[in-house]
């Protein structure tokens, strides 16, 4: 018996590694592989055509304590997160909220709303070099109605940032498809209950609805971190950096360095630098949730 | 279990390296190929890549030993590729066409052709000795020139006919109405033809620089910060001849900036923005083309928006003013070709090049780039091909321009080139959105963080 149960694990485990094989391979090649290579480059100098040559921790040290761009960049990067990641989460949030109720046509509404999320980043960059445009944008047409003169966004170093968290906004439609399943998740019983008990509409918001989805919140502001710390397309196309380097986001600093200023060794170590960031947040978040998030069924102890 | 899986995860791992490590390349057998990069500049449009294709065919057809291959890659991703290229042991042949920014970019990374030239007594004398020196520095020369592109002032006929003013002068060093042609008389010029919605101009009283509805001057968007300092007796480059100390406060350079920064706040004869992607009064970020614009100092690229141009007004060139100290510096852009260090067939390489550069094949790549053939002898025929654009435009002064080409290059190399190159977009980007008004200040910050750089170069070269 014992054999026979050994022998189907075997067979099993073939199977399982024949299935998995494509992903292995995948993986050792497409991830572990650069992300060692990108270590190894890290404590090198090397201009990614010629050889490298081993500096020990020089990359970082200098990243650390001489070089101002990358803590502008980092600077800029953690602006335009501590910005946009809270707006995102709040106006999704809304949306969906919003999206939730029985209102006539709906669908048409969730489908417009979501529609810009699956736009290419690049396509959002151009659309939005239009309509931010000083003299002929959308933007500063209606700014005009309101009596204000608006800038010269992306040529502006005061607006060029404010104009990247706006554009941002336009992909909550992504955040706010998750919250509307998550809303539709959360059983109907729970609000016939806090009804019984006499809550109202804020209370049910804030006492049922919001415990409720804090999984989902959690989901969507761990990706948003992420995402924002990774921040590239939009703002590469629309001031690759500039004005003055007020848009210099971090990734954009990696980039330059990477490919324009000949320091592939120096811009592993950024990224090596910037791995370590996010996995600090991510942590933090992942440590702080124990406050704030709560999972149907979970017994907590008072 | 455990082991099996250890052994099957241990074999694709040793498949997978096997499968990387670099390989000693196989004997050629057949003719050798030579792949040509082209993404470094123009040469990626489809009609350009026809003219690429049926070169290459017309070479393979001739060639029984090397045969080649055009390798496009759009402009936007071209470092990259070439870099992945590179890293990976793929390096192309020859890249072409590459500007000297391009060159400079990557300045280490290129074969010195000078022992090609001098192997085979290659005879340059047909070429414009400018355009050559382009593409000669200290330690090597890096290719052969295909084409040029010199600047001229467009300038918009019917904004001058409009104004009823005379039209700027047709040579190099000819007067304007009894003055001489330089950037004060050009500024002077260009504030009768700046108005203000109620059409008045920039040099009437209660003329009102806030509403400003026709620029006189763009100077010199399009154009790196550099070539205004050169324009004003400075060291275009910067920094002293051994590289190693930045020359970017000098008074040459402050006046230079001055004058940029009042073009645009004390004169008001050119928009408030930065560079290419400011001036949205100019639509498609063509200053002439958008109609608004008197008089705009570029380089001849911009030869794709002439059509534009022709169907909606008339318009001419004058030449580039003398600067202050009387020196006429016309910056230019000039193409060539380059062969990579790792080139695996440098010598086929330079056999291509030579044959790319021929009179016939040279005017058939320069038509199709919008370029000024590198050799005199071509001169003629260009100046035919350019009558069926129009009859009307100077363009004699095109090739006068070109003996006044800036040497050294507005984007010659330097260390550390593109740190240095974005520390001075970024100094006068502060200066055009009027982000900086001490433009002396701004001059010893950026020459401040510049011999940073330079040290960075040469510590890291020890």
């Amino acid at each position: 018996m014992g054999t026979i149960t050994s022998q189907r694990r075997k067979v099993e485990a073939r199977w399982a590694l024949a299935f998995l094989g494509p992903w292995i391979v995948g993986f050792l090649a497409f991830t572990l592989g650069p992300m060692v290579a990108s270590l190894f480059f890290s404590f090198t100098r090397y201009t990614g055509t010629s050889a490298p040559v081993w500096i020990g921790l020089d990359n970082y040290i200098t990243l650390l304590t001489g070089d101002p761009k990358f803590w502008n960049s980092m600077g800029i990067t953690f602006t335009f997160a501590f910005v946009a990641v809270p707006l995102s989460l709040v106006l999704g949030f809304l949306l969906a909220y919003l999206l939730n109720f029985k209102i006539p046509g709906m669908k048409v509404w969730r489908t417009l709303f979501y529609l810009p999320s699956v736009i290419s980043g690049v396509v959002v960059a151009i659309l939005w070099r239009g309509l931010f445009d000083e003299k002929f944008g959308v933007v500063n047409f209606v700014l005009s109605w309101l009596g204000m003169v608006g800038p010269d966004w992306f040529t502006n170093s005061q607006f060029a940032l404010v104009a990247l968290v706006l554009i941002s906004l336009w992909g909550v439609g992504g955040g706010m498809i998750i919250y509307l399943a998550g809303l539709q998740g959360i059983p109907t019983s729970l609000y016939e209950a806090s009804e019984l008990d006499g809550a109202g509409r804020w209370q049910q918001l804030t006492r049922v609805t919001l415990p409720m989805m804090s999984p989902v919140i959690f989901y969507n502001l761990i990706i948003g971190i992420i995402s924002c710390f990774q921040y590239f397309t939009e703002a590469w196309i629309l001031t690759k950096g500039g004005p003055d380097d007020a848009t210099l986001f971090y990734n954009i600093y990696l980039y330059k360095n990477a490919f324009l200023y000949g320091a592939m060794g120096y811009a592993s170590a950024l990224a090596w630098v910037l791995f370590f960031v996010v996995l600090v947040f991510t942590a933090l978040v992942f440590r702080s949730s124990s406050m704030w998030v709560y999972y149907e069924g979970e017994v907590r102890k008072s | 279990m455990g082991h099996s899986m250890a052994k099957c995860l241990s074999l694709v791992l040793l498949a997978l390296l096997a499968a990387c490590a670099p390989g000693k390349p196989a004997a050629p057998a057949g003719p050798v190929k030579v792949s040509i990069f082209v993404g470094f500049g123009t040469g990626t449009d489809p009609s350009q890549i026809e003219v690429h294709n049926q070169l290459a065919k017309e070479f393979n057809d001739t060639h029984k030993d090397i045969q080649v291959e055009f390798v496009t890659v759009p402009y936007a991703e071209a470092r990259t590729k070439y870099s992945a290229m590179v890293a990976g042991n793929m390096a192309p042949d020859l890249v072409m066409p590459i500007g000297v920014m391009g060159i400079a970019g990557n300045y280490d990374g290129w074969k010195d052709i000078a022992p090609y030239i001098k192997k085979d007594n290659y005879d340059l004398s047909d070429y414009y000795g400018p355009a050559v020196d382009v593409h000669k520095y200290s330690d090597k020369t890096v290719g052969l020139p295909i084409g040029v592109y010199p600047s001229v002032v467009y300038y918009n006929s019917d904004m001058f006919d409009r104004a009823k003013l005379p039209y700027p002068p047709t040579k190099i060093g000819e007067a304007y109405q009894g003055s001489p042609w330089t950037y004060d008389t050009l500024i002077q010029l260009a504030q009768k033809l700046t108005l203000d919605k109620k059409k008045k101009n920039a040099t009437q009283p209660g003329f009102d620089a806030g509403n400003v509805v026709q620029y006189g001057f763009d100077g010199w968007d399009w154009s790196p910060w550099r070539i205004v300092p050169g324009k004003f007796g400075g060291n275009a480059l910067g920094m002293s001849a051994d590289f190693k100390t930045a020359q970017m406060n000098t008074t040459e350079w402050k006046a230079g900036l001055k004058f940029l920064y009042d073009t645009i706040n004390t004169w008001h004869v050119r928009p408030k923005g930065a560079g290419e992607n400011a001036t949205s009064i100019y639509g498609d970020n063509d200053p002439i083309g958008s109609g608004k614009t008197g008089m705009w100092e570029c380089f001849s690229w911009i030869q794709y928006a002439y059509s534009g141009w022709s169907a909606n007004f008339s318009w001419n060139v004058a030449p580039v003013p003398a600067g202050p100290t009387g020196k006429v510096v016309a910056q230019a852009n000039a193409d060539t070709f380059a062969i990579p260090v790792q080139a695996p067939h440098p010598d086929q390489a330079w056999e291509v090049m030579k044959w790319m550069v021929e009179p016939a094949n040279m005017v058939r790549l320069t038509n199709s780039y919008g370029a000024i053939p590198a050799r005199k002898s071509l001169a003629a025929g260009w100046l035919e091909g350019q009558k069926k654009i129009s009859t009307k435009v100077n363009w004699q002064l095109f090739l006068d321009s070109i003996d006044y080409m800036d040497k050294p290059n507005n984007e010659a190399w330097v260390p550390n080139y593109q740190k240095v190159w974005d520390a001075m977009e970024n100094n006068m980007t502060a200066v055009t959105t009027g982000k900086v008004t001490d433009t002396d200040k701004a001059l010893d910050t950026l020459n401040t963080e510049v011999q940073g750089y330079l040290d960075e170069y040469w510590k890291a070269k020890k």
